[in-house]
């Protein structure tokens, strides 16, 4: 029998492993094994029960809830009666579930508490078609007694009870099922309108996530490994990066206690698979640091000294070089004395495939990790069209989405939209084919988002095409991508880069780290009394060209700097040039500066600006300096 | 009536302290499995009815009945290992220990194992060590506190502290359980989750709960029997919504901003 659906991989893995763990879930302090014949029988019983309640082939079951082995063992039932799982997110909110029960039509809601439960009830009347309610978690639910709530127990009773009326209907109708079949709609939510549910087919996940496990190499995973199951199952990447992986390999599937114990639990389990985006990983890499800042002396040495061979080897990595033998020496010193001890601290001593999304890292935090021997690699893909490339170990840059992987094809279309065709693509939107001509056509995924190849044929995000701007020669660019890599400069707080129709090139407002710069001064013997007079200083406007020909080495060539200028003030919230958050409100920047923004495009290679503020008691000043223009 | 159906029941608890008259006369009845609220205005002798009632104040006249046994004079370890838990309006904890060490120490009257015994951590010490575990982590699920099990109680938030210090009075396995003010400095969250804790502890392990609260939304919503006191008086005494339609109590209480 061809292994091309989920239920066929969980019964293959019963029979050549009935006994060993495959689930572990952490319960009362402790870590709980099932083995695979215990999920096996789960999800027999409890798919023979929905089979029994009237679940036919086609049919979807929602199911909502923090993850426990009953989620998966509920998502796999549905799929092995040839129905469709549909997992919501844990926060949804009741109208939501009313939204994504009734545009799946589904006859069955799987709810894992009294919280999703009450949900549920508060929506009922609006909800038609919906069999039964089903909750596994019974705390507070004793004096339910609305006539659609069912007990998981007691479907499972009715699932043994239908087995002994109908024996071997079970391996009968996993044997029917066809890689074809959509087991999964992950519904997505776009910027605007309602969630869109994406259909995804058994054989596209089973394929996506072969894909992913490929890039180890000759490193595959078996069942000694462990993965944790943290990402939410809603989420397209939850099979491919959990659940799949465990059915394909018999890789264990970790599942923490609660979500806020997942640092806990990872640390304890060491998983070998970890998906982050940039902000997680970045919300790693201060953990470490802020564990080093509360260390004793004598850790706090050791790290000072082995801190610059980590940066070697980070360099190494991500320049493709070879360390040399000292080195590498050294740095296994340094893994023995410190470095493996922090990845130990996070629950990373065993990871073998380490992940970021496609928005890309700073290079800091990407060195940082890299130098304490945490593979980390981008890559890219999306819910709709899958995984498009990847990283790897080998070829490993941290500002692109890595090479394209074998069996996609990636073409970028006039407007510089990315597109792709191949066998991981999804087959459509649920009820909506509007939406699904839209970003299907021809067999080509059209993502919405915009990049291109680099030389070395890899991909490189550049943001939503939506957020792109044009040049007056219709070239386009990203602001956003500009300015995030300004700001990895430390020498840099914040930058706008400008540029549209009216215009020819594009051109960046810099305002530069008064406290970092002001540092770097002082080294080189550069006397400056204000912000005002640091930012305009020629050395510093030097300083900061060749962190704009960094921006500039990493962008294509029509779309490069020209001119920038280092503003005399910094960027103030109060002001309303940023929000609280600090992201920056570019059209009142554009406003505010506009003499300046029409120098810049001028012939000047200084401009004096005029800026007004508002002192608190609501007089108002006025400041004004003379700004240098340079060219890039 | 017999105390057959009234598990708790006292009988004109008179209190003073010197001159102040803190209780006077009270009779209060705690029906098995009901969930009963003490309200009043501040300093109405709340607290005190409820240090009578778990033996840390004696009173001067009046008696403290549990299933018909006087217990007004017994110590208050005694009172505790007889079944009524307690929490304090402010927090009393161990700071220094862990969450779990703190709600295991609220188990050491059930604890029978000598120190020799303990020390050496085998056979009958060490299964008894695992049955309470076991018990602490039944209370740990179902207070919804797993992710701060090995925190300091120190670091805690006071909401937080709230629901560890009902832990510990849970983990002695009281059959009544006394709340003073569960609610208060709680985020409108946290007193959802508090006030259907206390249900739960109704409805999933049939407790008795008397509890002192300021929160009238939820006392109203919660209660099964609601008695007001005021100046160490029982003005009061009935269902949720008679006492919201009793003018006395208005004019004490609720219609009075407080």
């Amino acid at each position: 029998m061809e292994l091309d659906t989920i239920p066929k991989l969980l019964k293959h893995q019963y029979e050549i492993r009935p006994d060993i763990a495959a689930i572990r879930d952490k319960d009362y302090g402790i870590w709980n094994e099932y083995t695979w014949r215990d999920t096996y029988n789960n999800v027999k019983w409890f798919s023979l029960g929905l089979i029994s309640l009237g679940l036919q082939p086609g049919e979807r079951g929602s199911i909502v809830g923090d993850p426990d082995p009953e989620l998966f063992w509920a998502q796999w039932a549905i799929q092995a009666a040839r129905g469709i799982a549909v997992v919501m997110f844990t926060d949804v909110l009741g109208p939501e579930v009313q939204y994504y029960v009734t545009h799946s039509d589904s006859r069955f809601i799987i709810a894992r508490d009294q919280e999703q439960v009450d949900k549920v009830i508060s929506i009922w009347d609006e909800l038609a078609g919906v069999e039964k309610v089903i909750y596994w978690y019974y705390k507070g639910m004793t004096k339910y007694d609305d006539t659609y709530l069912m007990r998981y127990d007691e479907v499972q009773r009715l699932g043994r009870k239908y087995e002994e009326e109908h024996p071997g209907s079970f391996e009968k109708i996993i044997a029917e099922g066809e890689g074809k079949d959509i087991s999964n709609f992950f519904y997505t939510s776009g910027t605007t309108g309602l969630p869109k549910g994406g259909m995804l087919t058994h054989i596209g996940l089973i394929k996506n996530t072969q894909k992913i496990l490929g890039v180890l190499g000759g490193n595959p995973l078996n069942e000694k490994d462990d993965i944790l199951c943290y990402l939410p199952p809603a989420w397209f990447a939850e099979p491919v990066y959990g659940s799949i992986p465990h059915l394909l390999t018999g890789a264990k599937l970790n599942i923490p206690e609660e979500p806020e114990t997942v640092f806990n639990d990872m640390r304890e389990i060491a998983p070998v698979m970890i998906l982050g985006g940039p902000k997680q990983w970045e919300g790693w890499v201060s953990m470490i640091e802020a564990g080093i800042e509360n260390a004793g002396l004598l850790e706090k040495f050791i790290y000072k000294v082995f801190r610059p061979i980590a940066m070697k080897r980070a360099n190494a990595v991500i320049e493709k070089k070879e360390m040399g033998l000292g080195w590498n020496v050294l740095w296994h010193i340094g893994n023995v004395l410190i470095f493996h001890g922090i990845r130990d601290r996070i629950g990373m001593t065993r990871a073998r495939l380490c992940n970021t999304g496609a928005f890309v890292l700073a290079p800091e935090s990407f060195a940082f990790l890299t130098g304490l021997g945490i593979g980390l690699r981008q890559g890219y893909g999306a819910t709709e069209g899958g995984l498009v490339t990847a990283h790897t170990l080998d070829d490993i840059t941290p500002d692109t989405c890595g090479s394209i992987l074998p069996g996609v094809e990636v073409r970028i279309t006039d407007e510089g939209e990315i597109v792709w065709r191949s066998d991981l693509v999804f087959s459509g939107y649920h009820k909506n084919p509007e939406a699904t001509e839209k970003v299907l056509r021809d067999g080509w995924y059209h993502s919405g988002d915009s990049g291109y190849v680099n030389e070395n044929n890899h991909l490189v995000f550049l943001d939503r095409l939506s957020e792109m701007r044009e040049l007056r020669g219709g070239e386009k660019f990203a602001p956003q991508y500009i300015e995030s890599r300004f700001r990895f400069s430390h020498y840099i707080k914040d930058a706008i880069s400008i540029g549209n129709r009216d215009t020819d090139y594009v051109s960046a407002i810099i305002n530069i780290d008064y406290d970092n710069v002001g540092r770097w001064a002082e080294k080189k013997g550069i006397t400056y009394t204000t912000f005002t007079d640091l930012s305009q200083r020629r050395e510093v406007g030097d300083l900061m060209k060749r962190q704009v020909d960094r921006v500039n080495g990493q962008l294509p060539h029509e779309t490069r700097i020209k001119k920038y200028v280092l503003l005399h003030k910094e960027f103030d919230a109060d002001e309303a040039e940023l929000t609280r958050t600090r992201k920056l409100k570019r059209s009142i920047v554009e406003e505010k500066y506009a003499s300046l923004i029409d120098a810049i495009y001028g012939e000047q290679n200084i401009c004096t600006v005029e800026t007004e503020f508002t002192y608190e008691d609501g007089r108002k000043g006025k400041i004004s300096a003379d700004v240098n223009i340079y060219e890039a | 009536m017999g105390d057959g159906q009234f598990l708790l029941r006292t009988e004109d608890i008179t209190l003073s302290f010197g001159g102040v008259q803190a209780l006077s006369d009270v009779n209060v009845e705690l029906k098995a499995g009901d969930i009963t609220s003490l309200i009043g205005p501040n300093g109405a002798g709340k607290s005190s009815f409820l240090n009578c009632l778990s033996g840390f104040y004696r009173p001067q006249r009046g008696s403290v009945y549990l299933n018909g046994e006087d217990i007004t004079r017994l110590p208050s370890y005694k009172v505790a290992e007889m079944g009524i838990g307690r929490t304090f309006q402010g927090v009393q904890l161990f700071e220094g220990l862990t969450v779990q060490d703190n709600i295991m120490a609220g188990r050491h009257i059930r604890m029978k194992t000598g120190i020799l015994g303990a020390a050496l951590y085998f056979g009958p010490s060490r299964a008894e060590d695992i049955r309470h575990r076991k018990v602490v982590e039944d209370i740990i699920d179902f207070l919804e506190i797993k992710p701060i099990r090995k925190a300091l109680v120190g670091a805690l938030p006071f909401g937080m502290k709230k629901k560890v210090d009902m832990a510990r009075a849970l983990a002695l396995e009281p059959k009544i359980l006394l709340l003073d003010e569960p609610l208060t400095g709680m985020s409108r969250d946290d007193k959802e989750d508090m006030a259907r804790f206390i249900y739960d502890l109704q409805e999933e392990w049939n407790m008795t709960v008397l509890v002192v609260e300021h929160d009238m939304g939820v006392v109203m919503d919660i209660s099964d029997k609601v008695v007001v006191l005021e100046y160490g008086r029982k003005i009061a005494e009935g269902l949720p919504e008679e006492i919201r339609q009793n003018e006395h109590v208005i004019k004490a209480y609720l219609g009075k901003s407080h």
